[in-house]
């Protein structure tokens, strides 16, 4: 047996259809991820159509100070990070939940369809559940306020109730995700050795025995995986969510305003690129930070569980 | 053999995927090649001046002849969408184009919920010359202050546009000035856009009410319609603000946060060239308390700030009992909805008749020129065209005589009942040959539309300099930002008086936007209405 250190173009050769197949890769994340990442310059640059990206004149830091000077900053960032943190938290646990109820369940049909109808509001978009949302709470038409009268009660004003819109949004985010975000947990659980559940049968475990004993110990590098990849975005607020739930409402916004609303309310009628871009190149540098730290705190727990 | 096959489709598919990856290389290549492009006619442009000017010596003073100029097309964006007849009329159009100056036009369309392509198609590098624009709602401050619009110089106007620039007023372009220069041709059209109330008569009568012709009757009569389960405005307040300042005769500062809103002026006295912020200000804050009262008593629904309702909605569907908008909005829901419900007898009233009214400004439609724009003395020969040919002027407003619209002699035309759709014509209206609207069978609702706007116009205010005044934002555009940011989270829910305690939120209010620097804004505001008023 010949022990000799084969070249790089051996390799290259060798595994050619490999690399060939991770070129598409490769080319979308330089093209779509980095290439893209040079626009950040903007945000220290006051942007005019005739300079465009490169020749606009650079302004320092003059971006970032519209942020600061709404007095808004601090309770956006609290909300962005608080909602991020509670959707994630919530989210993961029901998540895992109905994973394991799934597999738990003997009936392949009635599997299938519970999957299909959890996993249908992922389709919906959030233009749509706006709607509905304002149809199920709005005063005059909306289906629980109905309710409540025709009992005979007082209606609820949900819309200049902000106090109400924590749990609203967290239900709406719930239900959308979840049948989305279990398929992980379900493919996870799925590759857990099914000899490990002989032996605990065995060894007399009941139904709970095993989900916390063996399904969710082996699932648990899954979830930490999942859960600092969603870390990754928790300075970045879903737009689409808070936009389409909560409007222009400003009675609400002291419960639901958060960076990305914020600084579309700021820039909407100016069109100023580089305040926008200011923004983001924020959000990226406080997410980065975050991941990063997050990141090491998992290394100090278990190295097999982090990302990097 | 299966395998190799396998091998050779994952091969092909890879391959298909770089390829399309690729392809989205090229585009971005194409941009650059296009940017570079327009850089190299920049640098030439000193050069193409001069081969214009001999071009243009060559013929008379007035209009050059299609057959000398060589072959173009203008590309221009319209907002609104393409109309039935549409291409039938844009094909007449560019028939008469290609004769007198041989170009043709492009049309291409902003939908009108497609409001961010506005700003995109200037940062995109898209090839147009020329796009709608109006002052505060059509982009056009924020479009100049990003450099998106050519200056139109005096020379170039007379050159190009020589009619234009003869028939137009000079106040035209006084309005169309920011810090001196002009960015836009606005149409040569004013209107009294003065709001008025279309109110339920059988309503009305029912509460004892002959004519609602003040603000304070409109208000109870909101109070009477609610005590029956009856919205006043299904919307809210927000139209009946304007309505609040402009009976005590003040009106919104053109280009300040906010639509102008926060700070007012005074239109009854020319010689007042103050400014009002609203804030503090005795009957905004009046105003609060009245709609808090209003609101609390349940005259609009208390989620008007998430409906997604337009103004006439309540109106039509019977829901509300009033409409707040411009005559010519109310005249065709009032029109639509006595034609369906004959007993509402749904008529126009003017609530602030002891007023005088503001015509609006002529930079409330008009063009805007590309400055990426190589072909800029051909864009301004066709303003010229669409904005005093009759011809065209008709064809672009009122679709093909016969088809959509018969002209009945004396300048005014009749409706075939097929209107022409044909999106936005109004940056080039010009009041000297437009023809105007001819009822042949008036409902109470036409009538009292000519009479009003006859009313209007006989009482207009004296021009106030303010009037041409737009507040340049740039120097101050940190703070407009942090202000707009604010903006909302108070102002709506303060004019639809949906908060709990009025003067804490007011004084919340003065804070928050003092935080962001109004101060800095009122004080650049300042500055610039002086240097205004010395420069004219």
């Amino acid at each position: 047996m010949k022990t000799k250190k084969k070249g790089f173009f051996y390799h290259l050769y060798k595994y050619r259809v490999f690399l060939l197949m991770l070129l598409p890769g490769v080319a979308y994340t330089l093209l779509f991820h980095y290439y893209p990442m040079t626009g950040i310059v903007l945000a220290f640059k006051k942007y005019t159509y005739a300079g465009g990206i490169w020749g606009s004149k650079w302004n320092g830091v003059d971006n970032f100070k519209f942020f600061f000077k709404s007095g808004q900053a601090l309770r956006v960032i609290r909300n962005t990070v608080l909602y991020n943190m509670l959707f994630i938290v919530v989210g993961t646990v029901f998540q895992i939940a109905v994973a394991v109820f799934l597999t738990e369940i003997k009936s392949r049909r009635f599997r299938k369809i519970a999957q299909s109808c959890m996993f249908l509001p992922h389709f919906i978009s959030w233009v749509i559940v706006g709607v509905m949302a304002f149809n199920i709470f709005s005063s005059d038409f909306g289906i629980i306020n109905r309710l409540i009268t025709s009992l005979g009660g007082k209606k609820i004003p949900f819309y200049t109730k902000p106090s109400a819109w924590p749990g609203i949004l967290l239900f709406f985010n719930i239900w959308k995700g979840i049948g989305y975000g279990s398929v992980m947990y379900l493919a996870a659980i799925m590759g857990v050795d099914t000899e490990v559940y002989e032996s605990a049968a065995i060894d007399g475990a009941n139904v709970f025995q095993r989900i916390f004993f063996v399904t969710i110990p082996a699932i648990m590098p899954t979830v930490i995986i999942l859960f600092l990849l969603s870390i990754g975005g928790i300075f970045r607020g879903n737009f689409d969510m808070f936009s389409n739930l909560v409007g222009s409402n400003g009675l609400l916004y002291g419960y639901t305003d958060v960076i990305d609303t914020l600084a579309f309310r700021a820039l909407m009628t100016s069109n100023d690129f580089g305040m926008s871009s200011a923004i983001g190149f924020m959000q990226s540098v406080m997410c980065f930070i975050t991941v990063v730290s997050a990141n090491k705190l998992v290394s100090l727990y278990d190295r097999d569980y982090t990302l990097f | 053999m299966k395998k190799s096959i396998r091998k050779l489709a994952a091969l092909i598919l890879a391959l298909a995927l770089g390829m399309a990856l690729l392809t989205g290389c090229t585009g971005d290549g194409k941009q650059d090649e296009s940017k570079a492009l327009e850089t190299t006619a920049k640098a030439d442009s000193g050069e193409k001046e001069d081969a214009d000017t001999k071009a243009d010596e060559g013929q008379s003073e007035e209009q050059p002849a299609g057959s000398d100029l060589p072959e173009e097309t203008i590309t221009m964006y319209l907002l609104g969408n393409k109309g039935d007849n549409f291409d039938e009329a844009y094909g007449k159009i560019n028939e008469i184009l290609k004769e007198k100056i041989n170009t043709t036009v492009n049309v291409q369309w902003i939908g009108w919920g497609e409001g961010n392509k506005y700003s995109l198609l200037f940062s995109s590098g898209e090839d147009f010359e020329m796009i709608f624009t109006a002052s505060q709602w059509g982009n056009y401050e924020n479009t100049v202050a990003l450099g998106g619009f050519a200056e139109l110089t005096e020379e170039m106007l007379q050159k190009y546009a020589p009619d234009v620039w003869e028939q137009w007023p000079a106040e035209a372009w006084q309005q169309a000035k920011i810090n001196g220069k002009i960015y836009m041709i606005p149409a040569n059209y004013v209107e009294v856009n003065q709001d008025v109330v279309a109110i339920r008569g059988d309503l009305m009568k029912k509460y004892g009410y002959d004519n609602i012709d003040s603000y304070d009757k409109l208000l109870s009569f909101y109070e009477d319609c609610y005590k029956d389960g009856m919205y006043g405005n299904s919307v809210g307040a927000a139209s009946v603000y304007w309505l609040m300042f402009e009976h005590l005769g003040m009106y919104a500062m053109g280009g300040t946060p906010c639509q102008g809103q926060l700070v007012l002026y005074n239109c009854k006295d020319p010689k007042d060239l103050s400014y009002t912020y609203v804030l503090e200000w005795q009957p905004f804050i009046d105003y609060c308390h009245k709609m808090k009262e209003l609101a609390d008593a349940g005259c609009w629904p208390s989620d008007v700030l998430n409906t997604t309702s337009e103004r006439q909605d309540g109106l039509v569907s019977g829901r509300g009992a009033t409409m707040v908008w411009n005559a010519g909005s109310c005249q065709i829901y009032a029109n639509q909805a006595n034609a369906e419900h004959p007993d509402w007898e749904i008529n126009l009233y003017n609530i602030m008749p002891e007023c005088k009214y503001r015509a609006t400004r002529y930079v409330n439609g008009g063009v805007g020129f590309n400055a990426a724009s190589k072909k800029l003395d051909r864009a301004l020969m066709v303003y010229n065209e669409f904005a005093t040919n009759p011809e065209i002027q008709n064809l672009a407003q009122l679709g093909i005589e016969g088809v959509n619209y018969i002209n009945v002699g004396d300048g005014t035309y009749k409706s075939t009942g097929n209107d022409f759709g044909g999106g936005s014509f109004w940056g080039w209206r010009n009041m000297n040959i437009m023809l105007k609207t001819y009822y042949e069978n008036p409902t109470p609702v036409d009538l009292k539309v000519e009479e009003l706007d006859k009313f209007f116009k006989e009482n207009l205010y004296e021009t106030h300099l303010l009037d041409s005044f737009t507040f340049n934002t740039e120097p101050v555009a940190t703070q407009v930002a942090a202000v707009d940011a604010v903006q909302s989270t108070y102002f709506d829910p303060l004019i639809n008086g949906l908060v709990e305690d009025v003067d804490a939120t007011i004084e919340e209010f003065k804070a928050a936007l003092d935080y962001a620097g109004m101060q800095d804004i009122l004080a650049e505001l300042q500055k610039q209405i002086d240097e205004y008023k010395a420069a004219n």
